[in-house]
């Protein structure tokens, strides 16, 4: 099985600060990731705001410049690539936003939103591109007469489902939802939810989800990367990461998620402080300040992301063993 | 038994000009009392927020206000805005969402904490100043002398929001309102923010109300559950009975619908449809448009709260009664 899109020892950083005379800062947002996605497949990237995910799917697209590493698509070097396999790529690789309220042209009818990929990749004629218009707007559960209308007259999920018809236009190998769940209602989240699943199944879609939603991760996706300030700590298929967490990183975001119904809850036993500045990392593993199982080892060398067994890696001195 | 501490009969709030006005409550009894956490849950748009700014005598202007809402026997509906005023900050108090937007940005934040105290208990400045540091100590923020004299935008989201439960327990109040506390923040900050309310509520005795509308978050902190769709109360009773026994189909509907980790279903069930815009509520059951369960008799009449068993009711003509 090969790769369809994967970052190879990926970096990007961003300059703060700076002024006259004085040189800005690099702040590493992505360190060194290695992460495959591969056709069809459904692939989730989990971890606090400030871990990098966002950062790495945007990466991962061209949408924000690379400091180091390489993003691969199709066994080709984004960076290197002719115009025309670039254009390709942009054609194969589609995001849905967080927000379906600022991802969507307001000024454009819905059909028009939804038909502008089309366009700009040529594809089509202006008959073939509205009934195209016309079989997205089915395939995401919308009516036809959708099209002539504008965003701002459908509710929060109706709009992520023209977000994700837009995205589904072009006809995509890989869709990268970027939160895709956390603006909609409780009752609307399953609706969507449910769609990504079966839209995977008719057209053999691979997703990279990025989320903070640790069950609608786990409903969704067959592997789980955990990252932590910038890099990834964890891989796994989504049983084991979600029976047996092998980083006590990815563990306590397990152990922090609420359950339902199993009574009020008892203070102890989460995962204390905040994830540090990534311009001030600590040393050696740069989780050690907040894990219970850290040794005088853990504060002086960096954990390697190393295979533990199959199909899983876990950057960690002493990964945990036990199941939740 | 006590007169509780919190009490609301048939209340109603209209925002709006009279005679334009939307009803954004429409009829909603519940009751708290001290040192108890009330959970309210619901959508967008059923009235949980404006429940909270009733009580905290903030709705926005104009509006209406019909029915009772006793705080301390007192009724905040027809209080004065001055008396409502000195009750707010003092007696009752609030967290919101989103600290960044509650919190002043140009002052720092040992000084917020201070001018709370400084105006409902007439503490002198130098001795408030060193009761904020001790505040942000007893909230869990490390270092909080040097933490005091920071500005929120110099502190983390979870950060910000120990300084706004720290301004909230200022004066002690007996009821803290907590309207999505933990939403904007990760699971593993939420989990500690969930962990500091039920400490300071354990050490402090004050009741909450605890706004939200993630039901596994009010399972964890609520001792009663209150279910509110379209301004009204659908379910109301104890947490866990609520939540492992749901009556009304809307709320068994809504816990259906969430994955659940460690039981992977291959399709989730859903609710169909959409919330209810208030400005569109239908005569008789506001849900009964989205309930596989509706006849014709749902729409006849709004359907009353009726007792399914001790202390637990639902709005539903489907439920059969307790006996």
């Amino acid at each position: 099985m090969s790769a369809l899109l994967e970052a190879r020892d990926l970096s990007v950083s961003f300059p703060v600060g700076g002024g006259w005379l004085q040189p800005a800062r690099q702040v590493p947002a992505v360190r060194g990731v290695n992460l495959a996605l591969q056709a069809g497949e459904a692939l989730a990237v989990v971890g606090e705001s400030g871990s990098g995910k966002t950062t790495l799917a945007r990466a991962l697209l061209g949408l924000v410049p690379v400091s180091g590493g390489q993003v691969i698509f199709a066994g080709q070097d984004t960076a290197t690539m002719p115009a025309s396999a670039r254009q390709a790529m942009r054609r194969q690789v589609q995001m849905v936003f967080q927000d379906p309220f600022g991802s969507l042209d307001p000024r454009l009818t819905v059909g028009g939103i939804i038909a502008e990929p089309l366009e700009i990749h040529g594809l089509g004629t202006t008959a073939t591109r509205r009934a195209r218009v016309a079989e997205l707007l089915g395939l995401v559960g919308l009516p036809a007469d959708a099209a002539a209308r504008y965003p701002h007259q459908f509710s929060g999920g109706q709009r992520q489902r023209i977000a994700l018809a837009r995205a589904l236009a072009p006809a995509p190998q890989v869709i990268i939802a970027d939160e895709p769940l956390s603006a909609l209602d409780v009752s609307i989240q399953s609706q969507i939810l449910n769609l990504l699943v079966e839209l995977r199944a008719r057209i053999g879609l691979a997703y990279l989800m990025i989320s903070h939603d640790l069950a609608a991760v786990h409903h969704l996706a067959d592997r789980v990367a955990t990252m932590y300030l910038g890099a990834v700590v964890e891989v796994a298929g989504v049983e084991e990461m979600f029976t047996r967490p092998a980083h006590p990183y990815t563990a306590g975001l397990l152990a922090a998620v609420p359950r339902l119904g199993a009574g009020k809850r008892v203070p102890g036993g989460t995962l204390p402080g905040d994830i540090p500045s990534p311009l001030a990392p600590p040393p050696g593993c740069v989780f050690h300040p907040r894990c219970a199982g850290a040794t005088a080892r853990c504060g002086q060398e960096v954990p390697l992301l190393r295979p533990l067994d199959a199909g899983r890696a876990v950057a960690c001195h002493h990964p945990l063993t036990g199941a939740v | 038994m006590t007169a509780p501490l919190l009490h609301a009969a048939d209340l109603k709030v209209t925002l709006g000009p009279p005679g334009a006005g939307v009803a954004v409550i429409a009829g909603l009894d519940f009751s708290l009392e001290a040192g108890r956490t009330l959970g309210v849950v619901g959508e967008s748009g059923c009235g949980k927020s404006m429940t909270a700014l009733a009580i905290m005598g903030l709705l926005p202007r104009p509006h209406a206000v019909g029915g009772a809402l006793r705080f301390n026997g007192t009724d905040v509906l027809t209080l004065p805005a001055e008396g409502h005023r000195r009750l707010r900050g003092a007696q009752m108090a609030m967290i919101f969402q989103e600290p960044m937007t509650a919190l002043n940005p140009v002052v720092t934040v040992g000084r917020q904490i201070a001018e709370m105290l400084e105006v409902h208990r007439a503490t002198p400045p130098d001795q408030a100043a060193r009761q904020a540091v001790a505040l942000l100590e007893r909230v869990g923020i490390a270092d909080a002398g040097r933490r005091a004299t920071a500005f929120p935008h110099q502190l983390s989201g979870g950060m910000r929001q120990r300084v706004m439960i720290a301004m909230a327990i200022a004066c002690k109040p007996a009821l803290l309102i907590a309207d999505e506390p933990t939403t904007a923040l990760d699971v593993s900050v939420q989990a500690q923010i969930l962990d500091l309310l039920l400490e300071l509520q354990r050490d402090e005795g004050m009741a909450m109300v605890f706004i939200s509308h993630n039901l596994g978050v009010v399972s964890e902190m609520a001792d009663d559950i209150l279910v509110m769709y379209s301004g009204r109360a659908v379910e109301y009773g104890p947490a866990q009975a609520v939540l492992r026994a749901p009556r009304h189909p809307y709320t068994a509907g809504l816990i259906a619908t969430l994955p659940d980790i460690g039981r992977r279903q291959a399709v989730l069930p859903v609710i169909p449809g959409n919330v209810v815009n208030p400005r569109r509520r239908p005569a008789g059951c506001a849900f009964a448009g989205r309930c596989a369960q509706a006849g014709a008799d749902c729409a006849a009449a709004v359907p009353m709260l009726t007792p399914v068993a001790a202390g637990h009711a639902a709005a539903c003509l489907r439920v059969r009664p307790a006996a």
